[in-house]
């Protein structure tokens, strides 16, 4: 047999963990990068509002939706930022990224759970009355809390924590007197759910103890709701870092 | 006699069980621990056992070449069959293949070779002669050879100080079109008393003659040095000084204003600003204080900050209120002066085209080019170089006809005609060869199409168009079209297909082979998920009795079967 018949090429390719943790690493640098350069807590929501929208497009990936579904977002989420001219527009796109990199999550853990479809639908009526970017923020938050608690339920969380925080954030619903307050509200149990999630998957209790308390201790010293949505981002942001570092982790080869 | 008979019985049973192979069982765990030390067990994997009879060469490498290249075989054979079909009913209907130099009655001459190779020696020797006689007109023509070149860098030198003026022109003509321009920059007002921020604005009027498509500006200065757009050149304390001077706005990737592009009430966009116009735009954004708050960095360089007052007018809804009047504030602001214009993109006036079909209209400000422009000037018309250079360009010629002229001495174009001559009988005569050739591997791509074996030789001897072109439809072959997602997949197969015995892990990764008979094997698996890709464990074992084989971290190649195997199957 003639030797130009054996070439033989392996097509496939596919994300591995070392891809997983170097994109990683590049939201978490230009997370760091960014950092420098705000001043302000509008600005400050938007970069954490920007990175973990990028943490949730990785974690979606991991958690195997279709990479078709993961790049649509993702380029709509780019198409969106160029539009947007401040940073609460620049909010609404990452929330709204988020909201659906969550949605498919979701759908691959407990695809038939009607709370999926109950949030999308409810996400899409209150688009309509939605009148500036922060209240379109407020309830993308809010959608991507109600997808993020199907994944935290689909993943074993302990459904007494996770009724304890929704019943909180119904409550709290009362007193939200403008959409910012109702931001402060959602991203505040996206980011107890987040801790919930990150102890169910088995990361470092110790760790989250760490930045739990860090945010419990920040806390003290914020006198604005707008304050209040940046630091839960932040702390939603560190949580989701080290979910997915453990996520990998506990799936890569020794 | 019948005690005999169940003796003779006995020892026939005794020496087949003697002879028979000897079998044994091997079982074992496939699992994996993961970076977290938890472990995985693979359940539902196919694991193969190959029997080896010689070594791993001649009983596992060859025969997965010869199942791979009759898979590609098999896909590839109908469309080879149905070319080779085509191309022999082309001839046979034609009856002609032309070359009625190498042909008679269809049948080609037997010394086509040696023609070829007659006038392959000819263009051989031509290229001998035509090298002679180039080296000896070089030779003769060397004095003005050398000249040549002296003339033409002159050329070169003469056309880039042209070229220089009319850039220099150019030039001057932009700078006193930017002169015309007035531009004044100010500090903006602010919407409440509590605003901490307003505009740096630009006040320019257009005086030119031309539009004005965008303007770029300076940096501003601190300590007359100038502040830096890019942070990289920033220090430590003009970062610091940056962060409480800006707010917000452009000032990272440099200042411009425009291009613009105003859309007029049919949406057709207009650009640029027009001659005479007259606009503000904004720069970037500084901050406004009340009070400073207390830093260890603004008390030590307080001396070396240009802090100034800085009153401030109410703007926005007041100035258009007959109620609420506009107020004053005081407020201060560090003040670094204002960004100088250091380039002004001109465009030239505007045109417009009218679409016929729609009667829109179209409106376009082409960027001037300004050295064009300087090649109108005066100076540029004037100026002695164009005779220079006119001077030069004739020297150039009469150089370059006395080598023409030398050329000729020699004869060497005739030498040249003669070689593209042959060149040209020598096409055709190999055309002549390459269609023998391609009549012959018809017949036997046709004749042999059932064997892969022949038909691959007769494809690897090949050298005519039509052989590299079966060549290209085998090699195109790809994995997917085996129908295969990966290799490990045709490996499978291939293990099917050798009868290699085959186990499934259970739910917890155990597998086990029964009475398997001795003697050397390949233990084949693989693993595959989306964080670690495809993996694979390829054990050559000997078995001589029941033996336990785990396959785990230790024996796992991080690896698809298939780079581990690539040399031996390239090779």
């Amino acid at each position: 047999m003639s030797k130009f018949f054996y070439s033989f090429l392996l097509l496939i390719s596919i994300n591995t963990s070392a891809d997983f943790l170097k994109q990683l690493e590049t939201v978490k640098t230009n997370l760091s990068n960014m950092e420098i350069y705000v001043s302000s807590a509008a600005q400050q929501m938007q970069i954490y509002t920007d990175a973990n929208a990028d943490y949730a497009g990785l974690l979606a990936d991991l958690n195997g939706a279709n990479p078709q579904d993961i790049q649509r977002i993702s380029s709509s989420k780019s198409t969106g930022s160029i539009y947007a001219s401040s940073a609460p527009q620049e909010q609404a796109n990452n929330t709204e990224a988020f909201a659906d990199y969550l949605e498919l999550i979701a759908k691959e853990l407990d695809p038939n759970n009607d709370a999926i479809s109950d949030a999308s639908s409810n996400l899409s009526s209150s688009e309509i009355y939605a009148s500036s970017a922060l209240q379109q923020s407020a309830i993308r938050t809010l959608a991507g809390y109600r997808f993020l608690k199907v994944i935290v339920e689909a993943s074993g969380g302990d459904q007494e924590v996770i009724n304890s925080i929704e019943s909180t954030r119904s409550s709290t619903e009362i007193y939200s007197t403008s959409a910012y307050h109702q931001n402060a509200n959602y991203s505040e149990s996206t980011t107890k759910l987040l801790e919930e999630y990150a102890k169910v998957i088995g990361v470092d209790n110790e760790k989250v103890s760490s930045i739990m308390s860090n945010m419990t201790s920040r806390e003290i010293f914020i006198d604005s709701a707008l304050q209040q949505v940046a630091l839960y981002e932040d702390t939603s942001s560190q949580l989701l870092y080290i979910i997915i570092q453990t996520l990998v982790n506990a799936n890569t080869i020794q | 006699m019948y005690n005999k008979k169940i003796f003779n019985l006995l020892l026939t049973l005794i020496f087949i069980i003697g002879c028979a192979p000897k079998q044994s069982a091997i079982n074992g765990d496939v699992f994996l621990t993961m970076g977290n030390g938890s472990i995985k067990p693979v359940a539902g994997a196919e694991i193969y056992l190959f029997p080896l009879e010689a070594d791993l060469d001649s009983s596992f490498v060859d025969p997965l070449k010869l199942f791979i290249n009759n898979a590609k075989f098999n896909v590839s054979k109908s469309i080879v069959q149905e070319l080779c079909s085509e191309a022999d009913n082309e001839f046979s209907d034609s009856g002609d293949f032309g070359y009625p130099d190498y042909a008679t009655d269809g049948v080609f001459n037997n010394n086509i070779e040696l023609e070829c190779s007659n006038f392959s020696n000819e263009i051989i020797s031509l290229e001998k002669l035509i090298a002679s006689l180039q080296s000896q007109a070089d030779d003769k023509s060397k004095p003005y050879s050398e000249s040549l070149i002296l003339k033409k860098k002159e050329e070169v030198a003469l056309k880039s100080k042209l070229y220089s003026i009319a850039v220099n022109e150019g030039n001057k003509l932009k700078n006193e079109q930017m002169q015309k321009v007035s531009y004044n920059a100010k500090y903006g007002g602010i919407t409440s008393e509590y605003s901490s921020y307003t505009d740096v604005l630009a006040e320019v009027i257009n005086n030119s003659d031309y539009v004005i498509l965008s303007i770029d500006f300076s940096p501003v200065k601190w300590r007359e040095k100038d502040l830096s757009f890019n942070k990289n050149d920033r220090s430590a304390d003009e970062e610091k000084l940056l962060n409480l001077y800006r707010f917000t706005g452009y000032y990272y990737s440099g200042i411009n204003i425009g291009p613009w592009s105003l859309s007029n009430s049919y949406g057709e966009s207009i650009p640029g600003k027009e001659i005479g116009a007259t606009f503000i735009s904004d720069l970037y954004t500084i901050k406004l204080y009340d009070s400073w708050e207390k830093d260890r960095w603004f008390d030590e360089m307080r001396d070396e900050i240009p802090i100034k007052d800085y009153r401030v007018k109410e703007t926005g809804y007041c100035e258009s209120s007959r109620y609420s009047e506009c107020k004053t504030y005081f407020k201060q602001i560090i003040h670094l002066g204002f960004p100088d214009i250091v380039n002004i993109n001109f465009g030239m006036p505007i045109e417009k085209s009218v679409n016929e079909d729609t009667k829109s209209i179209s409106y376009i400000s082409e960027p001037v080019n300004w050295t064009a422009l300087g090649k109108l000037s005066k100076v540029y018309k004037d100026t002695s170089l164009h005779q220079d250079i006119k001077i030069l360009q004739s020297e150039i010629k009469n150089i370059e006809t006395n080598i023409d002229d030398i050329k000729e001495e020699f004869n060497i174009s005739n030498s040249i005609a003669d070689k593209a001559k042959n060149e040209m009988m020598l096409d055709s005569c190999n055309e002549a060869i390459n269609m023998r050739d391609t009549i012959t591997e018809i017949q036997s791509c046709l004749a042999n199409i059932n064997s892969p074996e022949n038909l691959i030789t007769v494809i690897n001897n090949s050298k005519t168009d039509f052989g590299y072109e079966i060549k290209d439809i085998f090699n195109s072959v790809t994995d997917n079209d085996l129908g295969y997602d990966n290799f490990e997949q045709l490996l499978n197969s291939y293990g099917q297909s050798r009868n290699a015995i085959k186990a499934v892990t259970s739910i917890q990764g155990a597998y086990e082979f029964l009475e398997v008979p001795n003697g050397n094997y390949v233990l084949f698996t693989y693993y595959e998920d989306r964080f670690n890709g495809v993996g694979h464990w390829f054990e050559e074992i000997t078995i001589a009795e029941n033996k336990k084989i785990d396959l785990n971290n230790l024996n796992y190649k991080k690896e698809g079967i298939y780079s581990y195997l690539r040399d031996k199957i390239e090779e």
